[in-house]
């Protein structure tokens, strides 16, 4: 597999949240704005690239790797919350309103099965600098699913789309549609209801969209067998 | 034995360095967190005192009875850093959560305003503490029990669970009225 590959599987191919079902649980509890959204998936992506980065290291020397082995899960609690801790602090100090807003679901990062899961069945296999692609590709596959989620869940349930609340405020007022419509902002988008039907539907287009594919690619193999077997006989 | 030992050994080295990260970082973050904090409890006094800026703050946490979390003094610079005005934040068992409370007091120990930071439990029954005037800004703290029980209780007694509500409410003047007799001998 080269870097890109490496990189770019994350996005779509083996898409954590969309395709490994994975890390849902803040994918649907904070996803009711983009920004929190961004904030989630800045704080998943430095957690990840660096517990990537720090399995990898404590398990590429192979004398070190045998003492770890045995203790491996201890170790990657620690590394991964000693990681999460850090985002706390820095989330709390410089950017409060936000680490108030996710709440609970930056120190639950240590448990969340992205992590663990890259740990375990990627990072400690792998080269440092293989491990950090894959870290920043899940990451970023991560963050653009919840954020896909999240754009849905504020257009249809607030009117709004909001970049950064934050001192400047960037948001965008899609009022004006719903007016133009005649009708009210649907609030229970915001409502868990409404992040496991968001969650639920994108689900169903992405399991469409692969089924459609396979049939296509299986069709075409078929054709393709029977023009062989035709111009054999 | 010895390989398990060795692992374990591993384990405390990266713990501890780990620990080590998370000191150095603390170190930085910490006075910007506690910056920020201070910050927003001056906006949040900044109702009872809109010229608040003009006071220096002074946090006092430690020897305070049970049920005064902290005591703010704010401090005028042009007196010598006289207290000017003290905002206690207090808590005490109310409808079957606690019910927290600041509580702002003048040198002249009248009651310069209070707020409810926390009225778990109060939501649910339908009533927000919040928008209950208990008639108490203006008066003597030390006169809490007449004008608390006067003033505040004939007007909600009558509402579902007012008698456990409104001993948390009362409790918080209370300690307010204890502390404020203790620091000022009145």
């Amino acid at each position: 597999m080269t870097m890109k590959e490496n990189f770019l599987k994350g996005f779509i191919k083996e898409n954590p949240l969309f395709v490994f079902v994975l890390g849902t649980c803040p994918a649907l509890a904070i996803t009711t704005t983009l920004e929190n959204a961004i904030g989630m998936g800045v704080a998943v992506l430095f957690v990840l690239m660096l517990s990537n980065l720090l399995v990898s290291l404590v398990t590429v020397n192979p004398k070190l790797r045998e003492l770890v082995m045995p203790v491996r899960i201890p170790v990657y609690i620690v590394l991964i919350a000693t990681l999460v801790v850090i985002v706390e602090m820095l989330m709390k100090a410089f950017v409060p309103a936000l680490y108030r807003t996710l709440g609970v679901f930056i120190p639950l990062i240590v448990v969340n099965c992205i992590i663990f899961g890259r740990a375990e069945a990627y990072a400690s296999d792998h080269k440092p600098l293989e491990s950090v692609i894959d870290g920043a590709g899940m990451a970023l596959g991560f963050a653009m699913a919840i954020m896909i989620i999240s754009l849905f869940r504020e257009i249809l349930g607030a009117g709004t789309i909001t970049l950064w609340s934050q001192g400047a405020n960037l948001s965008l007022d899609l009022h004006f549609i719903f007016e133009f419509l005649g009708i009210e902002p649907i609030d229970m988008f915001l409502k868990p209801v409404g992040a496991f039907m968001t969650f639920g539907v994108i689900m169903a287009v992405i399991a469409a969209a692969t089924n459609a594919k396979a049939e296509k690619a299986e069709k075409a193999a078929k054709n393709a067998k029977t023009g062989q077997s035709g111009v054999t006989k | 034995m010895k390989k398990g030992l060795t692992s374990g050994l591993v384990l405390l080295i990266l713990g501890s360095i780990c620990g080590l990260l998370l000191a150095v970082v603390n170190y930085f973050t910490a006075p910007v967190i506690a910056a920020n904090e201070l910050r927003e409890k001056m906006e949040t006094f900044r109702q009872f005192y809109p010229d608040i800026d003009a006071f220096t703050p002074d946090e006092i946490t430690e020897n305070l009875p049970e049920g005064i979390d902290s005591i703010y003094l704010l401090l005028d610079p042009t007196n010598n850093n006289a207290v000017a005005h003290a905002i206690y934040s207090v808590h005490s068992m109310g409808y079957k959560t606690d019910v927290e409370m600041l509580i702002a007091i003048d040198t002249d120990l009248t009651i310069k305003g209070y707020a409810f930071i926390g009225t778990g439990g109060t939501e649910g029954i339908g009533l927000n503490l919040s928008a209950v005037d208990f008639g108490m800004t203006g008066t003597l703290i030390t006169a809490w029990a007449t004008n608390f029980d006067t003033r505040a209780g004939a007007t909600i007694t009558s509402i579902g669970d007012a008698p456990a509500r409104n001993t948390g409410v009362r409790q918080c003047f209370v300690l307010v009225a204890e502390r404020v007799a203790m620091d000022f001998g009145r």
